[in-house]
């Protein structure tokens, strides 16, 4: 798409907030899908619940593309993208449970995302700003694995929470989520050492998927892994 | 002396500094005694000034004040025509202790020191009577004035005391609103219902609080609570409390956090002093403006400041605004937020001080020490 209209605020935020509340009916449609599993009737309904989400999604994207968003969907920094998932890995030592810091100013998308996660076997901790994930952060810069930060979020937004979390632990593993992010901007997050993106609306298992397949490839990398050694395993 | 100074003297002749005395030797003064004609408001000296001289008010009337808390002068008393002062410095050499003040177009006569003693000398145990009964004139005005002041401290306080028992009783409602809406919170799984509990129990807890601090400020005293707590969760809570409000009066905020690490302070308190200040820095701007929030760290002191673009402070009003019940530009407010500021933080053994340009904005600066260990 040639049109310009990448510095039209009003399209990028109705892009960002259609899909954030994309993000948190699909989330919850997938998680009572869940507790009524087994139940035909409902399930017809919920399929149409999703096919709506995903044409809805489809129609924000256009709307997202042309107000400069990005149209990745899934992006992992390079150097973790350099893991390519080895067919066979040695299997963990020990599994320990991941620790996970969910940031984000919407209190539905947290008590989703903590219960999403939480299932997936994750412990959850979540902060309702950048400030009070600084403030989590900073106590206990270690405890963390990874951090799922939101982008807009009101007077620190997920860019300066991202470039002081990193002032407080370089090493720290940020995947960045949001409804809209201007390609520009993801690109200097990304070479500011972003571990990933994940554009919302996501689907419960694709958040869970990318979460861990960030974590295991920024693990390897922490265990001074390279992909020489995976190839050669 | 010319007959205009001889008139003049006629008038001073009849001070009560010199009741009594036999008109020979009030001629014999006479020469000796400057005469001064002076217009309204003109100062005859100020605090502080070495006194060498005391003065016969022959004509109008001269004002004696005292800088008082905050700079600006309390009237103490009026020196009206026939009587005298000054005679204090005279008499043990201190500086002066208070200024004196022309109300009106008025006539004064200067005694210097060795005229002084020249009197005392013609006429002892006269000018001693005359001394003795103006010192005890006044010591009973000064007197009256202390027993008043003394009651109207002690109704302050008798009001402390009934504002302390309603306060407490005030604390048992709002605790039964927070069971209620606690109680109501567990019986559902409507979101919105705990949602709404939710800030039910906050707003309760706000009041509470508050009851809190009127109690402290009714007692006079700021018993604290403190933690160790980062500047994030400072401004987390400053976020849920009064931050949120700003998009809406289009006010933009800005902030310039340049130190990061720990605070020692009363966390609910603190905050409600910063929520306050903000709430202060958004009147002030009823167009809109920038609202700035800064931390720095600045000889082994940590700074924050609040600064806003909006309308500006009355530079007659700055020195004495951390009084109580000053307000400026607001139709409500108890007129307490400020001089609550200045105490709590001076219990955090810190500093507040507010620079004001009108039409400018105004910068308020809070310094705290760094806490220990950090």
């Amino acid at each position: 798409m040639s049109v310009n209209s990448s510095d039209d605020p009003a399209a990028q935020k109705a892009a960002s907030e259609l899909n954030n509340l994309l993000e948190i009916i699909s989330g919850t449609s997938s998680t009572l899908e869940n507790i009524w599993a087994g139940n035909d009737g409902a399930q017809k309904y919920f399929d149409m619940l999703r096919t709506s989400v995903d044409r809805a999604a489809a129609v924000t994207a256009e709307l997202a593309e042309h107000a400069g968003g990005t149209n990745d969907k899934v992006l992992l920094h390079p150097e973790l993208m350099d893991f390519a998932r080895p067919r066979k890995m040695p299997p963990p030592a020990a599994k320990k449970t991941r620790r996970l810091l969910v940031v984000d100013d919407e209190p539905m998308a947290l008590v989703l995302a903590k219960r999403i996660l939480s299932e997936a076997g994750f412990e959850v901790e979540t902060a309702q700003s950048g400030f009070e994930c600084l403030d989590l952060f900073r106590k206990r810069p270690r405890h963390f694995d990874l951090i799922l930060l939101d982008l807009s979020m009101p007077f620190m937004d997920g860019e300066e929470t991202f470039s002081r979390l990193r002032g407080i632990w370089p090493d720290v593993v940020v995947l960045l989520s949001t409804g809209f992010i201007a390609k520009e901007r993801l690109d200097r997050m990304m070479a500011a050492g972003m571990a990933g993106f994940l554009r919302k609306p996501h689907r419960p298992d694709e958040m869970v998927a990318h979460v861990r397949s960030v974590l295991e490839r920024a693990q390897m990398l922490r265990a001074g892994c390279t992909v020489n050694t995976l190839v050669a395993s | 002396m010319s007959a205009s100074l001889a008139v003049a003297f006629d008038q001073l002749s009849e001070n009560r500094l010199f009741e009594g005395i036999e008109s020979g030797l009030l001629d014999e003064i006479a020469p000796s005694v400057r005469v001064v004609q002076l217009s309204p408001g003109d100062v005859i000296f100020r605090e502080g000034d070495p006194g060498d001289v005391m003065y016969l008010v022959g004509r109008g009337s001269v004002k004696i004040s005292k800088a008082g808390r905050g700079g600006q002068q309390e009237t103490l008393g009026f020196i009206q025509s026939g009587n005298f002062f000054g005679e204090m410095a005279l008499l043990d050499g201190e500086p002066r202790s208070a200024m004196a003040t022309a109300v009106e177009s008025t006539l004064l006569g200067t005694v210097d020191e060795p005229t002084f003693q020249h009197i005392l000398e013609l006429a002892p145990s006269r000018l001693h009577m005359n001394f003795l009964r103006s010192v005890s004139e006044r010591l009973r005005s000064v007197n009256s004035h202390f027993i008043s002041e003394v009651m109207r401290s002690e109704r302050l306080s008798l009001v402390g005391a009934m504002a302390n028992s309603i306060i407490h009783d005030l604390k048992n409602p709002i605790c039964i609103v927070r069971c209620c809406s606690d109680l109501i919170a567990r019986d559902t799984t409507d979101v919105r219902i705990r949602e709404l509990a939710a800030m039910t129990d906050k707003a309760a807890d706000g009041m509470l609080s508050m009851t809190q601090e009127l109690l402290d400020y009714a007692r006079g005293s700021t018993s604290l609570s403190c933690e160790t707590v980062s500047i994030w969760r400072l401004l987390d809570e400053l976020n849920q409390q009064a931050l949120q409000l700003l998009p809406g009066h289009n006010v933009q905020f800005a902030k310039n956090i340049r130190y990061d690490g720990d605070v020692f302070v009363d966390l609910p308190r603190f905050v409600r002093v910063l929520a306050n200040l903000i709430k202060n820095a958004r009147e002030a701007m009823p167009n809109g403006g920038i609202l700035t929030m800064s931390t720095d760290l600045v000889n082994g002191q940590v700074v924050v400041r609040i600064s806003d673009t909006g309308i500006g402070i009355p530079p007659d009003l700055l020195p004495r605004l951390f009084e109580p019940f000053v307000t400026h530009g607001k139709s409500h407010g108890t007129g307490l937020g400020m001089a609550i500021a200045k105490s709590v933080v001076t219990a955090h053994k810190g500093k507040i001080s507010v620079a004001s340009v009108q039409g400018k904005g105004t910068t308020v600066d809070i310094r705290l020490p760094v806490p220990a260990g950090s």
